[in-house]
């Protein structure tokens, strides 16, 4: 398979999946103003992104990270992939992969056609589909760091302004 | 009876499971998420819970105190809503474990096999196979527990109706329990060893012969029925080869991590717990989880060979 993507892409696109659920999880938090509500409601959200995640990757080729970056994956085929082997690749496939302090994932440094041990389970590949898909996805880092950034002190300063925190025990 | 070569069943697993070492990340899967399935020795430690003491300190009892009362004042609603939260996870994570479990299972029994055949063995080629099989792994083990839940609910209710039958002696109820209870124990640990080589057979049919789930526990139960000997002989060498290799790597591993500990705790030996800084306690996080990892290698590996030698005895009693 010609034209797979960077290692250092693929790492971008996990760092972007990041920011982007947790100003989710903050928004909740901020909106109930309830530690014990948010949790139950960040258990739900977990499941729905589960679900969520596998419709992206097998209707539009990647999780939101990987779309920011401008790659996608593929199977061997240069198909996109059904929804349940997106689920597979994504869920257990990445449980195989972070065996042995994430080996499996370090494996895309060493491996000829950067694939990690999750993509060998699944068949899969993860190529670039747009060439500049790493300036959109260095642009949107900036800016989901700068919100979170921001989300978390916005929350930190509602929850001290309504005396959640030392409810908890918190200064 | 069969004439099984044990020692060249042994010989060969042993250079397969070295020479495709791709195989040991379905063995590390099977360690973690259970499946290893006839490794000895080296299970990991029941920490029985501590004695709580009478008499709490001041401090402990306020912030229990404190705890309390901010329980008492999240609404009603909020943990029936985190209780469902935590039972869809639940259950998501038993389905995600039988599925990562019996792929693990399937892939690595295809594996071996294709290994001994001289095929090329990567996660590429032998995860589909474990994929095709996985759904008739669990109905299998679905099949075998059903029928060991039957069995034990028989069996009690044979010594509990004779128990009852017989009550007016109480001597004859004395030697009804002991005698047949103990006969029904014997009886059901034979049937627990035979349903465990039963399960061995099957997985070995429905992956390498398209065997369904109930064909297989049949003629599964066939194989291990006819063949108890060398099965109970195959298992009794898998535990024993387990267990010194376990216990040996254990061994050494705390021989060899234990020395750069010793170095990182002799300050706190001369100079006692407040010399516990951070650099040292992140060196013993760190010895610690390569300690973890170091076993996990291993028992990664002894399950590759304990189901490489299930697989090489399966092919001399099979074919």
């Amino acid at each position: 398979m010609t034209n797979t993507a960077s290692p250092w892409t693929r790492l971008l696109a996990y760092i972007l999946e990041f920011l982007i659920y947790t100003p989710i999880t903050l928004i909740l938090i901020i909106l109930t103003r309830d530690l014990v509500l948010s949790l139950a409601l960040i258990l739900f959200i977990g499941l729905i992104q589960v679900i969520f995640t596998g419709y992206l990757v097998s209707r539009f080729g990647g999780s939101l990270g990987k779309l920011l970056s401008g790659i996608s994956i593929v199977t061997s085929n240069s198909n996109k992939l059904s929804f349940r082997m997106a689920i597979f690749r994504n869920y257990i496939g990445y449980m195989a992969s972070s065996l042995l302090f994430w080996l499996g994932f370090i494996w895309i440094f060493v491996d000829k056609q950067r694939r990690g041990w999750h993509d060998q389970i699944s068949d899969t590949y993860v190529v670039v589909t747009r060439k500049s898909g790493w300036l959109l996805g260095l642009v949107s880092l900036v800016a989901l760091i700068i919100l979170n950034i921001w989300l978390v002190y916005l929350t930190l300063a509602i929850f001290h302004r309504l005396g959640i925190l030392s409810q908890y025990g918190w200064q | 009876m069969a004439n099984i070569g044990y020692s060249s069943i042994i010989k060969r697993s042993w250079h397969l499971t070295w020479k495709n070492k791709w195989l040991w990340v379905y063995g590390l899967i099977l360690t973690i998420f259970g499946g290893s399935g006839g490794g000895g020795g080296g299970n990991f430690p029941n920490f029985s819970g501590s004695t709580p003491k009478e008499d709490l300190p001041e401090k402990t009892s306020q912030v229990l105190g404190a705890a309390t009362n901010w329980l008492s004042q999240v609404p009603v609603s909020t943990w029936v809503f985190l209780g469902i939260g935590i039972f869809l996870l639940v259950i998501v994570g038993v389905a995600v474990s039988l599925i990562i479990q019996n792929w693990a299972k399937g892939a690595l029994i295809a594996g071996l096999q294709d290994a001994d055949n001289a095929k090329p063995v990567t996660l590429a080629t032998t995860s589909p196979r474990g994929l095709i099989a996985f759904k008739h792994l669990i109905i299998l083990g679905l099949i075998t527990i059903g029928i060991v839940l039957a069995v034990l609910l028989a069996t009690s209710l044979l010594v509990a109706v004779g128990y009852f039958l017989l009550s007016f002696s109480k001597v004859i109820q004395t030697v009804w329990l002991g005698v047949v209870g103990a006969t029904a124990v014997i009886a059901f640990i034979i049937f627990a060893i035979l349903t465990a080589m039963v399960t061995i057979y099957a997985e070995r049919l429905i992956v390498l012969q398209n065997f369904s789930p109930w064909a297989a526990w049949k003629k599964g139960f066939s194989l291990g029925h006819h063949n108890f000997l060398p099965t109970a002989v195959m298992g009794i060498i898998n535990m024993a080869i387990g267990c010194s290799v376990g216990c040996t790597g254990a061994l050494a591993s705390l021989l060899i991590l234990g020395i750069p500990t010793l170095i990182l705790l002799l300050p706190v030996i001369n100079n006692g717990s407040q010399a516990f800084t951070a650099p040292i306690i992140i060196g013993l996080i760190i010895l610690f989880l390569l300690f973890i990892h170091v076993q996990l290698l291993v028992r990664a590996a002894l399950t590759v060979f304990n189901f490489s030698n299930w697989n090489l005895l399966f092919k001399q009693l099979y074919d």
